[in-house]
């Protein structure tokens, strides 16, 4: 299935070596098994080499020399990366930033953290809980991805709907550019004339350069929580409460459905959270905020459920009692992978008015295709994950999910959305970028990548279609 | 006539104006000119993004030099001073909305449409946009998207560029350019919104702008504590920054007695506003009450709003001003620098100051920039970057990002 790996040449491979040490090279086809895929997992890209840079200073070294070689490059965080952003194609060097894992600076009463990219989403909050403060954006991967990574996909989380995405929450950036060049990134300033270029990296995919220190806000943890739990007969019922909770003006912290199949599989598996089995909608419910005024939204919301005809509505104030209720939608990728060998976790975003629609066809495309489909989404923004299940060793099945990929694309841009809300185009998604981007912007897109590398070698193959790449996408002469 | 250096072909207004008017007909053109006069640049307003990118690449095919704009109250003049455009256009005919969803609580709008008329019927689906920058309601949101700056909200419901979905851009190669979207969330492909998101012109006319909107809040109190020096009032204001309540605004403002009475005699106050439900906004002025003491004084509801959009508005006519970021915590170092520097200068040309006590955000006005920290210098590797930028959506140098800030 995978192509060979293509081996570096014998001089690269000791500048390598002599700028980070013999350890942190790895280049042995067995040790770099695990840098073969990321979370994307129906594909598979041997790297050439794995360089583990210790230091911002030796992950600009080691970019030169790859620059210099001509030959391309990928960075990696934590692998988690859903769209295929880290796979390495054509022989790419992997740049690994685990070694990258220090949390520099913690600024307790500027509520500032300067971390370097390695470092894992949640080690970041559990470091700053003891002074009441936390990391807002929350993958689902956090407790294993890199917030380098979360840079580089501008993730988002169950709790942007009220915080926001990661964006918001960089407030510096030094970067080292596909040239080897370190520079801290400007924001838009109108006194020197700058423009965002930090805004602008957030969510390059790792095409612009490699994160090599960042400086986050942080927040303080909210006074108070409470959660809600609601089962409903039928999604749409679930979907009309989430409407009508917005139309309401309560502005929750995480709005979270899960479908029947997600319910089947989490209480089918070793993370069962109690939800009956017949249950067509799971609704999760979280407000935060100071204290007073909380107990007034949770009952507003319990009403609304209610009067949506929920058929039971659970809810929890204490940390345990709401960690009870989040278990099902926490794990639903865990169980998942009790009952296929392999996930699609499909990303799409609609407009929330449209989700009842949305989902009905979703629901058609699965059954057409003879598909196992389980949704599990962020209500609240419209950001649905239709999880296709598979077997990637069913050649017939993986056609089948590649075409209902594309289906499910179709429909979430005729409904007026996009074809990624968070886990972004990386190499998954590619082939869908032109169908909701017209050529102007795709050109204007491979301009502004040909600015930052003109050459192509940072991150080939990725996020643009190869004709709007530099360099045709991929530029290894020798492979 | 020419900028001092350039060598380009030189068009009269008269030409140009003739020009303008054979491509987009006699609608497009402005009666008068904002400097007034037939020797000041010609304005044109195209009536949409096709409009505006066929003006654009005239422009460039003939080498004027264009300066979009759009109401002209946010502060201005920054870059080359003195460097007149020869024309200018603006969104003014892209007004109104174009699509808005109540229900999705998003909204599209052309770039020409006023924030305080967009506010009007928002408020009528009880809903809010919440951003208040330099210039306050007489800003259009296009301007509001080219300058980007954050205003007193930004720390509660983010900067422009976080509230941002998508934009409609015509640029100087002529291209229109949908950039963004109208859903909360988007990542598909290169985030080009931010980068025009604070480009100030250098990129291209907005022509719309898609927002993500709030609920509007039940309740909206803001606490003033007055004073007549910069250091007791830091220590109050930083003792407030402490407190983990998620204020909607919390600025410490000095100087601005005439324009911002409610400050008292002295101009020096902490302003504290707290939007929401009205049993947390209670709360978070009793906690903040329990912490430093009773204010000055209390503004409820409509004077809440009215304090905030006078600071808005008396920043974006303040000439000139100079903005800064800092650690939220040196800010009382600075404050005090400014005020004895001003004794020093008898007090005549002190200006006014307002900074963000959470995000360390300082604006100085009416005043140099004396006493505040050095710009941050562009450095090579940067200045590369900005010009290569610039000649992906202007390649003839037309736009403000050749002849104002100088990415060549």
């Amino acid at each position: 299935m995978s192509p060979a790996p293509v081996p570096l040449p014998d001089d690269v491979l000791r500048a390598l070596q002599a700028t980070v040490g013999n350890r942190a090279v790895l280049s042995d086809p067995d040790r770099m098994l695990v840098y073969e895929s990321d979370g994307l997992t129906q594909y598979r890209f041997p790297p050439s080499a794995v360089v583990l840079p210790g230091t911002a200073e030796e992950v600009y070294r080691v970019v030169r020399i790859l620059h210099q070689a001509g030959l391309p490059y990928v960075a990696r965080g934590a692998g988690t990366g859903l769209s295929g952003g880290a796979l390495a194609l054509n022989g790419a060097v992997v740049v690994a930033t685990t070694r990258l894992n220090r949390i520099l600076d913690l600024d307790v009463e500027n509520r500032r953290a300067r971390v370097q990219p390695g470092v894992i989403n949640a080690q970041l909050t559990r470091a700053t809980a003891p002074h009441g403060l936390y990391y807002a954006p929350d993958p689902s991967s956090q407790s294993a991805c890199t917030l380098g990574g979360n840079v580089a996909e501008n993730s988002g989380g169950p709790h942007c709907l009220k915080y926001g995405v990661t964006s918001r929450y960089v407030t510096a950036l030094t970067v080292v550019l596909p040239d080897g060049e370190l520079v801290r990134l400007p924001t838009s300033d109108p006194e020197t004339g700058t423009l965002d270029l930090m805004g602008l990296f957030v969510g390059s995919e790792g095409c612009f350069g490699i994160v090599v220190e960042m400086e986050v806000e942080l927040l303080p943890k909210p006074e108070g929580v409470r959660t809600l739990l609601a089962l409903f007969d039928s999604l749409e019922a679930a979907g009309a409460a989430v409407s009508t909770i917005i139309g309401r003006g309560l502005l929750p912290a995480a709005l979270e459905i899960m479908d029947r199949a997600t319910i089947e599989a989490v209480e089918d598996s070793v993370f069962a959270a109690g939800i009956p089995r017949d249950t067509e909608a799971a609704l999760v419910v979280e407000f935060d905020g100071v204290e007073a005024g909380l107990d007034a939204e949770m009952e507003e919301a319990r009403g609304v459920c209610l009067g949506s005809e929920a058929r039971e509505v659970r809810t929890a104030s204490t940390a345990a009692d709401r960690d009870a209720l989040w278990k099902g939608r926490k794990k639903a990728f865990g169980a998942m992978g009790r009952i296929a060998p392999d996930l699609l976790v499909q990303d799409a975003t609609v407009p929330r008015s449209r989700l009842p629609e949305v989902l009905a066809r979703i629901g058609e495309i699965g059954r057409r295709h003879r598909l196992r489909v389980a949704n599990v989404f962020h209500a609240g923004d419209g950001n649905l994950h239709p999880n296709l299940l598979f077997d990637r060793n069913d050649p017939d099945e993986l056609a089948r999910v590649e075409k209902a990929s594309r289906e499910i694309m179709s429909v979430c841009i005729d409904a007026g959305g996009t074809i990624t809300g968070e886990h972004g185009v990386g190499l998954d998604k590619r082939p869908y970028l032109p169908m909701v981007l017209p050529p102007p912007v795709l050109e204007a897109m491979g301009q502004v990548k040909a600015v930052f590398d003109p050459t192509g070698q940072c991150n080939p193959g990725k996020v643009l279609p190869d004709e709007y790449l530099p360099g045709g996408g991929l530029t290894r002469a020798s492979a | 006539m020419a900028g001092p250096g350039s060598a380009r072909a030189v068009t009269s207004p008269d030409e140009i104006r003739e020009r303008v008017r054979s491509l987009l007909g006699e609608a497009a053109l402005d009666g008068s000119t904002s400097d007034g006069g037939a020797m000041g640049p010609v304005a044109a307003s195209p009536v949409s993004p096709q409009e505006a990118a066929a003006l654009l690449r005239l422009a460039s095919e003939e080498g004027w030099r264009v300066l979009p704009h759009g109401a002209g109250v946010a502060p201005d003049g920054y870059g080359a001073a003195g460097t007149p455009p020869d024309l200018l256009v603006s969104a003014r005919r892209m007004a109104g909305i174009i699509q808005y969803e109540p229900a999705d609580l998003t909204l599209e709008v052309g770039a020409g449409t006023v924030l305080a008329d967009l506010d009007r019927e928002l408020a009528a689906q009880g809903q809010w946009l919440p951003l208040l920058p330099p210039g306050g309601g007489a800003v259009t949101l296009g301007g509001l998207v080219s300058m980007g700056l954050p205003g007193s909200l930004a720390v509660a419901y983010g900067a422009p560029r976080d509230q941002l979905l998508g934009l409609t851009l015509a640029d100087a190669r002529g291209r229109v350019l949908p950039l963004g979207g109208r859903v909360v969330k988007n990542v598909a492909g290169f985030d080009l919104v931010r980068l025009v998101c604070g480009s100030r012109g250098a990129l291209g006319l907005i022509c719309g702008v898609s927002f993500r909107l709030h609920p509007r809040p039940a309740a909206d109190r803001t606490l003033i504590w007055s004073g007549d020096e910069a250091g007791s009032l830091h220590a109050l204001g930083r003792v407030l920054a402490g407190l983990p309540l998620p204020l909607a605004a919390l600025e410490i403002h000095g100087h601005r007695g005439g324009e911002l009475p409610q400050l008292g005699p002295d101009g020096w106050g902490v302003a504290l506003r707290a939007t929401g439900s009205e049993p947390a906004v209670t709360r978070m002025v009793d906690v903040a009450v329990d912490a430093v003491g009773r204010p000055t004084r209390t503004l409820e509801a409509d004077a809440s709003v009215r304090f905030a959009l006078a600071a808005a508005a008396d920043e974006g006519r303040a000439r000139p001003q100079h903005r800064r970021k800092l650690p939220p915590s040196d800010l009382g170092v600075l404050l005090d620098r400014l005020t004895r520097d001003g004794q020093e200068a008898g007090g005549k040309e002190w200006g006014g100051v307002v900074a963000d006590l959470r995000s360390g955000m300082v604006r100085r006005l009416r005043a140099d920039a004396t006493g505040l920290p050095p710009l941050t210098p562009v450095t090579p590797a940067v200045g590369r970057l900005h010009a290569g930028l610039r000649k992906v959506f202007d390649p003839m140098g037309v736009l403000p990002g050749q002849w104002r800030y100088g990415w060549r």
